[in-house]
């Protein structure tokens, strides 16, 4: 029973830790692929804080480029030891599903970009039969350009 | 075996992810302007957006409950940015969970960008 109630109860928090991720206190939780069972490799990096900007910092006379988008994904295997519910897990995480990768792919795909404001940060949370799990840090934002670039 | 049948359907209806497939989007931060950070007037709009993740069976589940999502709703066509911003989660489910869906809305004013 308790063991149930353990699980309910992790469950329970688990969504409300993600949306924590990022919040007005001084605390930051990291969104790193979870990893359980017998844990062989991991070598994974995920997003932590980001002082985003506002429209207040865009300086002076910035040309505006719209809204633009930034994704980056760790990546995570689970292969059961037995064909039985309780069996142990191998696993392992890996990727970078960090901030400083999704704003790279941005400035990759917008190379007059010099910053970001009205910034959103969401997670894609994709899993099949849980042998595979995929969590990819979503950055959109709106972004400017220095004045004359 | 019930016992341990039910721990997992628990676990997965409540965290809102499917055993079998999951896809969903999940909010994590917005920072979000005040009144003084844009160029806020008194009659700039409210609006309200919503965007939704669903599970069902506790097997699948799916969507887009993100803030990227929530802010292009409540956006609509208009091209300006929020501020005063409120989000909250609301969560409906039903017959123990067997089908749930977790959305996120966002409530706030438009200022020009």
């Amino acid at each position: 029973m308790k063991a149930i109630l353990s699980v309910i109860l992790l469950a329970a928090l688990a969504p409300f830790a993600a949306a924590t991720g990022e919040e007005d206190g001084d605390q930051a939780v990291p969104s790193l692929i979870p990893s359980g069972g017998i844990m062989i490799f991991y070598k994974s990096e995920g997003p932590l804080s980001f002082v985003t900007m506002t429209p207040r910092d865009v300086p002076e006379g910035a040309r505006r480029l719209g809204t633009v988008k930034g994704v980056s994904c760790q990546h995570g295997l689970s292969i059961p030891l037995a064909a039985n519910i309780r069996a142990t897990n191998v696993t392992s995480g890996y990727g970078d599903g960090s901030f400083r990768k999704a704003l790279a792919q941005m400035k990759k795909e917008h190379p007059d970009l010099a910053g970001i404001y009205d910034v959103r940060t969401d997670l894609r949370v994709f899993s099949i039969l849980g042998l595979y799990r995929k969590l990819c840090t979503e950055v959109t934002a709106r972004a400017f350009a220095r004045p004359g670039s | 075996m019930r016992k341990l049948l039910i721990a997992p359907l628990f676990a997965a209806a409540l965290s809102g992810c499917g055993i079998l497939y999951t896809d969903i989007k999940v909010p994590r931060g917005y920072r979000t302007s005040s009144p003084a950070e844009v160029k806020s007037a008194p009659d700039d709009p409210t609006v309200t957006g919503k965007a939704c993740n669903r599970s069902a069976l506790f097997l699948v589940a799916w969507g887009d409950g993100s803030y990227a999502a929530a802010v292009k709703d409540a956006l609509g066509t208009r091209d300006g940015i929020m501020y005063d911003v409120r989000a909250d989660m609301k969560v409906n489910a039903y017959l123990i969970g067997l089908y749930t869906k977790v959305c996120t809305v966002v409530s706030g004013r438009v200022a020009k960008p």
